[in-house]
């Protein structure tokens, strides 16, 4: 069982690595997204099972099964979240990137700010009291 | 949840998944640093913390503490809330 768990466990460290690398060097935010959120949902999981099948106590085994649903429900929405504000934002896809799906049909919602480029200076109208000063 | 007595195996097995862990949340943080766009960095930062979540059952393991993975689930649950603020603020357009 001790064998089990370690070998479990190296092989979630592993995939949090390959995540890592993944991250880096993966051409844009799409395809980073693509390797982050797999790899780390996954690895976190191998490593949780490892520590379950050590400690062999219902509490927590619970506990560990209930942190890796929670991250699978939570790490695909997030993810989701995410891409979807880049895009509309208007990240740029990687050069060779050969589809681009989401053109026209997502954007920033309407009481949102359009403008994204330089802020324009914006000039107070000194009203007739002023604030004392401290 | 006392301290139990903990197999070297597991230790060795510790060492070598804490080396592992550490290469990629050295990548991680260098994601951080040099991602250019915002969404880049969040998305390193929610890696992050589920890297911290891995590195939390390694500890545990190592020194035979089940506490520590009462700390895990409460990240989880807190992380998300910060990845999704984080979101709504890229949409909102107010960084770039």
């Amino acid at each position: 069982m001790i064998v089990a768990a370690a070998i479990l466990l190296v092989i979630g460290a592993g995939l949090m690595l390959v995540t890592g690398l993944g991250l880096m060097r993966m051409p844009d935010i799409f395809t980073r997204m693509h390797a982050a959120t797999k790899g780390a949902s996954l690895g976190v999981a191998f490593m949780l099972l490892a520590a379950a099948l050590v400690f062999g106590e219902t509490g927590v085994s619970l506990k560990g099964a209930v942190t890796v649903l929670f991250i699978f429900l939570t790490a695909p929405v997030a993810a989701n979240l995410l891409a979807r504000a880049a895009y509309a934002r208007k990240t740029p896809l990687w050069s060779r990137s050969v589809m681009d799906e989401g053109r026209g049909k997502i954007s920033v919602p309407d009481g949102f700010a359009k403008p994204v480029g330089p802020r324009k200076k914006v000039f107070r109208k000194k009203s007739g009291r002023s604030r004392p000063r401290c | 949840m006392t301290t139990g007595e903990v197999d070297p195996r597991m230790v060795w097995a510790a060492w070598g998944a804490g080396a592992l862990l550490a290469a990629g949340m050295g990548l991680t943080f260098l994601r951080i640093v040099v991602g250019p766009t915002l969404a880049d960095r969040v998305v390193a930062v929610d890696v992050l913390a589920t890297m911290i979540i891995g590195a939390l059952a390694v500890v545990a393991l190592a020194t035979g503490t089940p506490l520590l993975l009462d700390i895990a689930l409460a990240i989880a649950l807190i992380v998300f809330l910060g990845t999704v603020a984080m979101a709504m603020t890229i949409e909102r357009g107010v960084f770039k």
